[in-house]
């Protein structure tokens, strides 16, 4: 019973995962946008934009924390496969919970202290050189990408630990995301 | 404890985490943290880790690699492959073993879109195996091209690999990447020379296809200029001042936009599908920076790459041995390393060693640190294209394996050891003439 539920949880913030990672890359595309008009400017009007390095450094923000959840969900980090599984399950599940518990460790860390410093940055006025963007906002994307890759993970350790396992997502060239265990499409 | 023996413990645990598939990132944040903690203060290694995450994230420089990432991806599905491919194939198509030679300078040119190598094996692949299938041509052989083709993506710029380096060693991005063009055009044509090698001792493995009309390969050559006018104002602009690497990779990105646009590729579901692959490719590079940023401290701190260059360069060892045991030693660690994951964890012991040794007065470059680091940029990533395709974990060689049918990982790895062969003569040749990597960064503008 609180399997189905984990399961049917997850596949929600699969779902938010996604929507994160689809604003990531449409902020990928203006940051593309921007950089190709100042350059354009810069060459045809001699007159670049102001700040353009401050929009992009905090749009690479939102494209680095946004896309981290489904980064995850999608198996995409380096991981060294060098010795074979075991070849009772149980085991390989045990070790995939220790391996998510640790890696959600650093997650929410991230996101406790990325909350921490975002409230640093508005007392102290942080922001950035040239246009002065506050700093406070994407102290908080940072603190939201890595909670809610934190809190995915604690899901999947809790459904490991309980002998059971959720297929993570893919990218096909032709459908956007396919969810394998349950075979319906998020996109 | 001593520093020393917590950096020797801390090496350890890094090993044991990856054993048990930690990802590489967060087993390196994980010991890092764990050993500034140790030696510093928990207090110090929580602010490591914020403020690693947050510097690498919004690290202007770092931006090249999404935007090249974008540039190689809407060139997948743009189709710029294919025509790549079709204008290869009608210029060399007509000789011997063609198809295979056609491979090869696609992968050569599309490594000029893309700074990933497997994302060329991948494009490629998917165009010219079933073309060498359809002819007749023998699987290993065409798993070889296909394989060793596609490692050029991180040589030829842009590249991942060169972006990564410059970021750990504060080198210039543009310099590194000028500094792989006669390389990666050298490696090309030592992969050429292979295959042709290998057509002329068995001619019964690459038949002849037939030669097109004039007419029709100068059509296939138009249709393939979008391409050749990327790669000329992106890598062009670089070299001539004209852009910085990431305003060449945000031009790069439009035109490629563009041209998907007038070429009616850019579908919803495919451009979805770019960004997706496009954003999480970035998520996986800044994580590993970020590890090795956090990890990195913590080995300083312990003094390691120090007493290992003290100790080494005691025993006097010749610059030429010295250099063989680092090459060796990479070699081997990437058979089963991913190729990032060695750079960013050897990098910072080896680094240092070599610069204190006397490598730099054995390749004539004592003066310049810089051309020094620039030199051995190339040469890194030369040794992490040879660990993408060597088994057990040679990445190119799931690609070639998962867009072919019925061949196995074995006939793959056999294909494979002529161009590896390839790849050492190509060490080699830098290792002798060093000027090869640096004369073009050097005229740099």
């Amino acid at each position: 019973m609180i399997v189905t539920e984990i399961k049917k949880l997850i596949q929600l913030f699969d779902r938010i995962s996604l929507a994160l990672a689809l604003v990531s890359g449409g902020v990928l595309v203006c940051l593309v946008a921007l950089t190709f008009t100042d350059v354009a400017f810069r060459y045809v009007f001699s007159s670049p934009f102001i700040g353009t390095q401050d929009l992009i450094a905090m749009g690479m923000v939102i494209v680095f924390f946004f896309a981290l959840p489904l980064t995850s969900r999608i198996n995409g980090h380096i991981v060294v496969d060098l010795l074979p599984e075991f070849s009772n399950d149980k085991l390989n599940m045990l070790r995939e919970a220790f391996v998510k518990f640790l890696t959600l460790g650093i997650f929410m860390l991230l996101g406790w202290e990325g909350v921490l410093r975002a409230e640093e940055a508005d007392m102290m006025g942080e922001a950035t050189n040239m246009i002065e963007i506050p700093y406070r906002p994407f102290f908080y994307v940072l603190a939201a990408g890595c909670s809610l890759n934190a809190i995915i993970l604690a899901l999947e350790t809790i459904l490991l630990i309980a002998g059971e396992r959720i297929d993570s997502l893919k990218i096909d060239d032709g459908e956007i995301i396919d969810m394998n265990d349950s075979g319906t499409k998020v996109l | 404890m001593t520093p020393v023996l917590v950096g020797c413990a801390g090496l350890v645990l890094l090993l044991v985490l990856m054993l048990i598939r930690i990802p590489v990132a967060i087993a390196m944040a994980l010991v890092g943290m764990t050993g500034l903690t140790i030696l510093n203060s928990w207090p110090a290694a929580v602010a490591t880790l914020l403020t690693e995450a947050w510097t690498v994230a919004t690290y202007y420089e770092l931006t090249v690699i999404p935007l090249f990432v974008l540039m190689g991806n809407m060139a997948s599905i743009s189709g710029m492959s294919k025509d790549l491919y079709a204008a290869a194939n009608a210029w060399v198509g007509g000789v011997r073993g063609g198809l295979a030679h056609a491979t090869v300078i696609g992968c050569t040119g599309f490594a000029a879109l893309s700074g990933s190598s497997v994302a060329s094996a991948l494009t490629l692949g998917k165009v010219a195996m079933p073309e060498m299938a359809r002819f007749g041509y023998d699987k290993k052989l065409s798993a070889g091209a296909v394989a060793a083709g596609g490692t050029l993506g991180i040589l030829i710029p842009p590249s991942t690999g060169f972006v990564i380096y410059a970021i750990l060693t504060e080198e210039s991005i543009g310099r590194l990447f000028l500094a792989g063009i006669i390389p990666g055009l050298i490696l090309a044509t030592l992969f050429l020379v292979t295959i042709y090698i290998q057509t002329l001792i068995k001619p019964e493995i690459a038949p002849r296809t037939k030669s097109l009309p004039v007419a029709e390969k100068i059509a296939t050559l138009r249709r393939a200029s979008s391409i050749v006018f990327i790669i000329f104002i992106t890598i062009g602009g670089i070299y001539g001042g004209v852009f910085t690497p990431v305003e060449a990779a945000a031009v790069g990105a439009m035109l490629s936009f563009v041209f998907a646009y007038f070429r009616k590729s850019l579908a919803l579901k495919p451009l979805g599908s770019a960004l997706l692959q496009s954003v999480s490719t970035t998520v996986m590079i800044f994580l590993v920076i970020i590890g090795a940023n956090i990890f990195s401290p913590f080995l300083a701190l312990t003094g390691i790459p120090e007493s290992l260059a003290n100790t080494l360069l005691t025993f006097e060892i010749g610059p030429i041995f010295l250099l063989a045991i680092i090459l060796i030693t990479f070699i081997f660690l990437g058979t089963f390393l991913d190729g990032f994951a060695m750079m960013v964890l050897v990098l910072p012991i080896v680094l240092p060693i070599i610069i204190q040794s006397k490598i730099p007065e054995l390749l004539d470059i004592a003066g310049s640190e810089s051309d020094l680091k620039i030199w051995f940029g190339v040469i890194m990533v030369i040794v992490i294209e040879m660990a993408m395709i060597s088994p057990p974990v040679g990445m190119n060689v799931f690609v070639v394996k998962g867009i072919s049918k019925g061949i196995s990982m074995k006939e793959i790895y056999i294909g494979i050891l002529p161009f590896w062969v390839a790849m050492m003569v190509c060490l080699i040749i830098l290792i002798t003439f060093p000027q090869l990597a640096l004369f073009l960064p050097s005229t740099m503008i």
